[in-house]
């Protein structure tokens, strides 16, 4: 009941606050969340999880990127450097964790399998990594986005920028975002530790005992890793577009294009419904534009 | 800053002497053999049980350069044992008959070592910038770990968490945006917004009773703990970040925008705004979807190996991660259009003022 209410209004504001988009975000979430249960029913008919988890992630990408941006130079350049880097992050995950056998339930967290039955034929090691993988996706996406969005916008700008300047240009944004959405991982994974936390403190756990901790170090391992797939994810965007709009500079062009379509489109366009503010400014543009 | 990075993981591969009377054992060689065939409740999973000779030389204690041996049970999955494997390093002690046991596995030379490759590369890459995100970080885990310390010792959990965001995000953002009138249109919208968010859910979760929220299924449950309260402070903390991201993009393109063309006008401030809030938004719903659901997946092996129909487990049990979901995303809209009609207002507001002072 409480999630009903509470989707419900989620829908509600997105749709008041965002318009279209907001519409468009939920149908996102929709697909999203059909993914990520497809991941999960697959691994429970056998899958391996780390294979299903790369899966998941390509079929995120193509929502995430294909569906809310088009297939255009920026999303394919966006595409392949997440694919790289989220193959680059497995491999850094797999080392760490397996290494520190952070695998499993952790004595701390016994209350929540009590009760059920432990044979469940799934690879823990595994299923770790998929989920620190799957994790932090969105994030890695987001940031690659961000980056190669300004890129364009740069290049769009200035079409005789070298490639040197325009990857100069990418790792400059990719820096002004990367603070934010370091918090924004971190603190979302730390209202979840909240609760271990106190427990450390609650029984008196002494340092040595919590930095060999199954469940510290799974946690140190989870934020780490997500904060190095949003700082992997710059240089290498940066380099896929720059290379990418220097090779093809029809794309600019044709982006370009679209781009002053767009922009006409959108001085054109119908006011959406109860857009007061937008309908006063479409009359205002339209006056400008006579 | 290479060789320091180096140098901190071979010290802590090598810190036995900080463990003081520990014994620190590494294994040399595993051997297993099939020991028998377990069934889960419902019968129909099978696994087989390896028992493991494992032979490890210690390395420090009393026993120095002692071989020693113990055996160990393990499933293929893990849920609840460990698969020791050759090169591992182990605390382990000996009981009063003289059997070795491990207490625990020496985990902290992957810790450091996670730390230290994440921090070059932040410093590598980001400069300035990561050293500033990285040292965000420490500063609100020392004030998460002071404030949980005060909460051991009698106080309210959500007074400590409402508290504690106030100061996470003042000194997050200024960390971020240094001390500037765009800091201050973020804390100012990241307050508002997340206290809006927190009341919506409190009011939410109150109104329907919990209903539906298996709260006593929290994480690392503690028995003196009230789970309600913790669950409610969890959400108030686990928002924040988002809800930060957002107030600081929108006040800082605005800012932006402000600074290129000082006479733009309230209403043009407030279309921009919302357009900014309409490009960042969905993706960041989208984040946080993946962030929160994720860590629910090794329970919901566990509980639908167990015979729980798939189904019928995500609309019961699961429901905290989507919960927190929910929240979440609920913080990023509803902080859109307050941020930037706080920006709009201050900033044509504080605009005005200056062009008037020089008229004069």
């Amino acid at each position: 009941m409480t999630l009903i209410v509470l989707a419900v209004i989620l829908a509600a504001l997105l749709i008041a606050v965002c318009g279209k988009r907001g519409a468009k975000t939920i149908a996102t979430l929709t697909v999203n969340l059909l993914i990520f249960f497809g991941m999960a029913a697959a691994i429970l008919n056998g899958m391996n999880s780390i294979l299903a988890a790369l899966i998941a992630c390509l079929l995120i990408c193509v929502t995430s990127l294909f569906f809310n941006c088009g297939v255009n130079a920026k999303s394919i350049s966006c595409f392949a450097s997440v694919f790289c880097v989220v193959v680059l992050l497995g491999a850094v995950i797999s080392v760490f964790g397996r290494g520190a056998r952070i695998e499993g339930f952790s004595f701390q967290k016994l209350s929540q399998i009590a009760g059920y039955s432990w044979i469940i034929d799934v690879d823990m090691g595994d299923l770790t990594v998929a989920v620190i993988l799957v994790g932090l996706i969105g994030a890695v996406v987001d940031t690659s986005i961000a980056v190669a969005s300004a890129q364009f916008e740069v290049a769009y700008n200035n079409p005789d920028i070298g490639f040197a300047e325009l990857y100069r240009s990418g790792i400059k944004v990719g820096r002004d975002v990367l603070g934010t959405t370091c918090n924004t991982l971190y603190f979302a994974y730390l209202g979840g530790y909240m609760a271990l936390i106190i427990w450390f403190i609650l029984y008196k756990f002494s340092l040595g005992t919590v930095i060999n901790s199954a469940a510290f170090v799974e946690t140190v391992i989870r934020s780490m890793t997500s904060a190095f797939g949003c700082v992997l994810i710059m240089p290498v965007t940066s380099l896929f577009t720059a290379a990418l709009l220097k090779t093809k500079a029809k794309a600019i062009v044709s982006i370009a294009e679209k781009k002053k379509a767009d922009l006409g489109e959108y001085l054109n366009r119908e006011p959406d419904d109860g857009d007061i503010i937008d309908a006063e400014l479409y009359d205002d543009e339209k006056e400008d534009r006579r | 800053m290479c060789v320091f990075a180096i140098a901190a993981i071979v010290f802590t591969a090598h810190d036995y002497f900080l463990y003081g009377d520990k014994t620190i054992a590494q294994i040399t060689s595993v051997s297993e053999t099939e020991d028998h065939t377990e069934y889960s409740s419902s019968g129909e999973i099978t696994e087989t049980v390896y028992l493991q000779t494992v032979v490890c030389r210690v390395l420090y204690g009393e026993n120095e350069g002692d071989e020693i041996s113990f055996t160990n049970l393990r499933t293929e999955s893990n849920v609840f044992d460990t698969r020791y494997r050759k090169g591992d390093k182990l605390f382990v002690e000996q009981n009063d008959e003289g059997v070795w046991k491990v207490e625990n596995v020496k985990r902290d030379a992957y810790l450091v070592a996670m730390f230290a490759v994440t921090l070059l590369i932040l410093i590598l890459v980001g400069r300035k910038k990561g050293l500033l995100a990285f040292l965000s970080v420490a500063v609100n885990a020392a004030i998460f770990w002071a404030g949980l310390n005060l909460y051991v010792s009698g106080w309210n959990l959500l007074v400590i968490s409402i508290v504690s965001s106030l100061i996470f995000t003042v000194v997050c953002l200024t960390l971020i945006g240094g001390f500037s009138r765009m800091t201050l249109i973020s804390i100012i919208a990241t307050l508002v917004g997340t206290a809006a968010t927190f009341g919506i859910a409190c009011v939410v979760i109150y109104a329907c009773g919990y209903g539906g929220l298996y709260v006593e299924g929290l994480e690392y449950l503690i028995i003196a703990a009230d789970y309600r309260v913790t669950f409610l402070s969890e959400l108030l903390i686990g928002g924040l970040g988002a809800t930060m991201d957002i107030a600081m993009s929108i006040s800082s393109a605005l800012c932006e925008l402000k600074e290129k063309d000082n006479k733009i006008t309230f209403a043009a401030l407030l279309r921009s705004g919302r357009e900014i809030g309409r490009d960042i938004s969905g993706t960041m719903t989208n984040v946080l979807l993946f962030t929160y659901l994720c860590g629910g997946i090794p329970l919901m092996m566990v509980i639908v190996r167990s015979g729980v129909p798939m189904l019928e487990y995500i609309f019961s049990n699961n429901n905290l991660e989507i919960a927190r979901f929910l929240t979440g995303s609920i913080g990023i809209v509803l902080t859109v259009p307050v941020s930037y009609f706080i920006a709009s207002v201050m900033l044509s507001r504080k605009g005005g003022k200056r062009r008037a002072v020089n008229n004069r």
